[in-house]
């Protein structure tokens, strides 16, 4: 079982010398033909500010198993400029598995550092022949009987897999503890090295060939990027902005939103039925002026139990509504009808449906807008001081009569955190209105914020903005419709242009083929 | 008697071969039947290789990088280049990724280790509707894998670069060698200092290319063409009536001096291409600026000015020499 010791850099051209027992081997192909291990494919020198690297490949040549540990750094060649690829090192080849201990890594360093002395000058090698230098140590190597002092083990393993693993070390050690043993006999390329950029940099370009591991609590695990801190969701409004805590978005989300999808599914169920009956309740508080006063009592004692969603998404999109679980928590129902008595509480309560709001309009965010509501309702909440643990989805899909255009729907929530006491009536009126006015009974609707508390300027606006949302809102569907149409034309417009360029493409293919053939022929 | 031919391993279908070949791992990482193989194929997909031949630091993979990134983000090309990724093209996909990221920040790309094999396909498709669509194969080696055939060296190839040539003549796969050889090669020990030297042995590596291939590939020979190409041209010193000109002015002078630089510089390429059908040309990838760095004693290059002339005119040789017809095609008003 040889040993072999072996200098190699990137003098000029890439270039290796051999030593074993007996001295220079002349003609290495012998041994291993067309030896290429002592450079990287993947972990390899890309900057002047890397650290070195300690590598181990165990690997077979004609079913002959060979184990090699090499350390290595940048080395500039003698007349070049090229820092990328530019290595120098020193490495151990042997029959026999070659330990990573901290006696073989120390004499690695050793060899490389008076490797670096003689035939260096900085990082940049001062010679483009490093022949005569490693003679030199090598001979000093021999004389001292170093070759007995490398830490051999058996036959070295042989992994099938040739993906490469490199290894976050930490100091100046370069040494994996015991708990890597296992990995090193059964990974057949490892790196090690302290720079986790420079890692970070290898496996960003080779992200099939290249994995990191770092050592957590004693453990080498796959090393993975923590997401920033300042990734913070901001939900604004007029008024000014709240931010739902990076601990929620990041580790409460996916469990929040397996939760939400969850009792969706629960919920959908009931909404079949919830959803005609406020209809019919909305109807109802439409009918007459004193009656209407009774009914809007009795709304918002129903409150307590269903709330439709403030503003459903233009889009037709599911959509998510608070609800109170009036079925299970009776606190919250009481905690409602206290906010609603409470007019900051209440103003608190309208800039969280704002919010949501908000956020449904927010169509860049990545994450659903029935979670992102969700969020924004929790973080309310909490503010309000209520236990969001009783919060609850429903699943509300709106009637295609009952969508407002997206546009008048923001117009009306800024509209109404400007304006002062009524606001909150005026809008909810609005609000009511705007269900109904798809109905073409808009304007009568109105009559029911008349009978509210606010101002009865406010309800005049209320009805000239409903008129106007009205208005809106046909065009909107008018134009709606008509740019849909001209979309499908378009899109058939596409199609067949499409279809008349495969024709073409094939044609071009087929015209290819016999161009080709035409300048074969030529030839 | 029965005789059980079944071809199922445990109920499953045995992978077709094609299947098999499918992997991630690096080409030069398999074995040498089957790279082979996958060069095999390349006569039934009507594609071309192009192998850049040169000295290690001769700028063969900046050449790539070059190319690859005008391919992909060249302004005003003539042409479309999807770039294939399927195996045996999947790694060189990553590399020519890798080449046009590095080319674009300015960094140089990392010479190639010995042992590479990168494999990058492309299909060139003019805007030009009646002309082909072209499909190439660029196979980057490294310069020292490259050196090895040198006579002085042994004259023999690696395994590797045997079984790339042996796929390619099974079906005498059309192939495209470019010669590159720098307008000013690095000197080394053996030079003493001598420039001329160096220029001595640029010249005799080609020569003894040429002669390999002229006696042991004899097949390739003859479905090969050649492209002699002078790089790092920008560091030929530009004269003042030189900056003057315009693009097409350039073109043709540059076009004269390159020829009077080979026949000067490298006689033994010259004499040996001289009748038959080459193609010569100058290449410059930009202008490159290089800082010591007086802490670590290197030195320290980046690409400050990325060149487009010279990938286009490289481009559009390569399609008029493949397809022989030109990308470039002006109307009969355009040449009046």
């Amino acid at each position: 079982m040889k040993t072999y010791l072996i200098f190699f850099g990137k003098s000029q051209d890439f270039n290796f010398c051999a030593f074993d027992e007996n001295g220079y081997v002349d003609d290495f192909n012998v041994i291993i033909k067309d030896f290429d291990l002592l450079e990287s494919d993947v972990f390899t020198i890309d900057d002047v500010s890397n650290g070195q690297i300690l590598a181990k490949y165990n690997f077979q040549v004609k079913a002959k198993a060979f184990s090699l540990l090499k350390l290595y750094s940048l080395g500039q060649a003698a007349n070049g400029g090229r820092i990328e690829g530019s290595i120098y090192g020193v490495a151990l080849l042997s029959e026999n598995d070659i330990l990573i201990t901290k006696s073989n890594v120390s004499l690695l360093k050793a060899l490389k550092e008076k490797f670096a002395e003689l035939s260096l000058i900085g990082l940049k090698f001062s010679k483009s022949n490093f022949k005569d230098d490693v003679f030199s140590i090598f001979d000093a190597f021999k004389k001292q009987g170093y070759f007995s002092v490398v830490n051999l083990g058996d036959l070295p393993f042989v992994s099938k897999t040739k993906k490469a693993r490199g290894y976050l070390v930490d100091d100046d050690l370069l040494v994996a503890p015991d708990s890597l043993k296992d990995e090193i006999n059964n990974t057949s390329r490892l790196y090690f090295s302290q720079d986790l950029e420079h890692l970070k940099r290898a496996a960003g370009k080779w992200p099939d060939q290249f994995s990191i591991y770092h050592n957590e609590d004693g453990k080498y695990v796959i090393y993975k990027e923590k997401r920033k801190a300042d990734s913070l969701i901001t939900v604004r409004n007029a008024d000014g902005e709240n931010s739902i805590s990076p601990a929620l978005q990041n580790q409460e989300y996916e469990i929040e939103k397996q939760k939400l999808r969850d009792i969706i599914k629960v919920q959908s169920g009931r909404l079949n039925v919830l959803f005609p009956v406020t209809l019919l309740f909305f109807l109802t508080t439409a009918v007459g002026g004193v009656i209407y006063w009774k009914s809007a009592t009795e709304s918002k004692k129903n409150i307590g139990e269903f709330q439709e969603p403030p503003f459903p998404d233009s889009s037709g999109k599911v959509n998510s509504a608070l609800r109170v679980a009036s079925t299970s928590s009776e606190n919250n129902k009481g905690y409602l009808l206290d906010i609603l008595k409470n007019k900051d509480k209440f103003n608190i309560l309208l800039r969280l449906c704002q919010n949501v709001a908000h956020v449904n309009n927010q169509a860049s965010l990545t994450k659903s807008d029935s979670a992102m509501s969700y969020h924004a309702i929790k973080l309310c909440l909490f503010q309000l001081g209520a236990d969001s643990t009783h919060i609850d989805f429903v699943q509300h899909k709106p009637a295609k009569k009952a969508l407002a255009p997206r546009e008048s729907v923001s117009r009306d929530i800024v509209g109404g955190s400007k304006t002062g006491k009524g606001d909150a009536q005026i809008n909810s009126g609005s609000e009511k209105a705007r269900k109904k006015t798809p109905k073409g009974k808009g304007g009568k609707t109105d009559k029911g914020a008349k009978t509210t508390d606010g101002e009865k300027e406010g309800t005049v606006k209320s009805e000239t903005k409903e008129g106007a949302v009205k208005k809106t809102e046909k065009d909107g569907t008018v134009k709606k419709t008509e740019k849909e149409g001209a979309v499908k034309k378009t899109e058939k417009d596409g199609m067949v242009k499409k279809t008349e360029k495969e024709g073409a493409a094939k044609k071009t293919d087929a015209q290819s083929d016999a161009d080709r053939g035409n300048a074969d022929g030529q030839k | 008697m029965e005789f059980n031919l079944d071809v199922t391993d445990g109920g499953k279908q045995l992978p077709a071969p094609e299947n098999q070949l499918k992997n991630t791992e690096f080409l030069a990482d398999m074995d040498t039947h089957t790279i082979a193989r996958a060069f095999s194929t390349f006569a039934a997909e009507k594609r071309t290789l192009v192998i850049p031949i040169g000295f290690p630091q001769a700028g063969k993979s900046l050449l790539l990088s070059s190319l690859m990134h005008y391919a992909i983000k060249g302004k005003d090309s003539l042409f479309r280049a999807p770039l294939e990724d399927k195996f045996p093209f999947n790694n060189g996909r990553k590399t020519a990724d890798n080449m046009k990221r590095y080319f674009e920040t300015g960094k140089i790309y990392a010479t190639n280790k010995t042992g590479t094999l990168d494999l990058i396909g492309i299909r060139i498709e003019p805007a030009a509707n009646k002309l082909p669509f072209l499909n190439l194969a660029f196979l980057d080696l490294a310069g020292e894998d490259i050196q090895k055939m040198k006579t002085s060296a042994g004259t023999i190839f690696t395994d590797k670069i045997e079984a790339v040539f042996n796929g390619l003549k099974v079906d005498d796969t059309p192939i495209v060698f470019a010669l590159i050889t720098p307008f000013l090669p690095s000197l080394r020990d053996e030079d003493g200092g001598s420039i001329d030297e160096a220029h001595q042995r640029e010249d005799t590596l080609h020569y003894d290319f040429l002669n390999y291939i002229y006696q042991n590939q004899p097949h390739l020979m003859a479905n090969a063409k050649f492209f002699v190409i002078v790089s790092q041209w920008d560091k030929k010193p530009e004269t003042e009536k030189y900056k003057k000109m315009d693009i097409d002015a350039r073109r043709a002078y540059d076009e004269k001096e390159v020829e009077a630089f080979i026949e000067a510089k490298r006689p033994s390429i010259y004499n040996y291409v001289k009748n038959t059908n080459v193609v010569w040309g100058p290449y410059s990838i930009g202008k490159i600026l290089e800082s010591p760095d007086k802490t670590s004693n290197v030195i320290i290059q980046e690409i400050v000015r990325i060149n487009y002339d010279f990938p286009a005119r490289f481009w559009n040789k390569l399609y008029s020499i493949c397809t022989n017809k030109s990308m470039d095609r002006k109307h009969w008003w355009e040449k009046l």
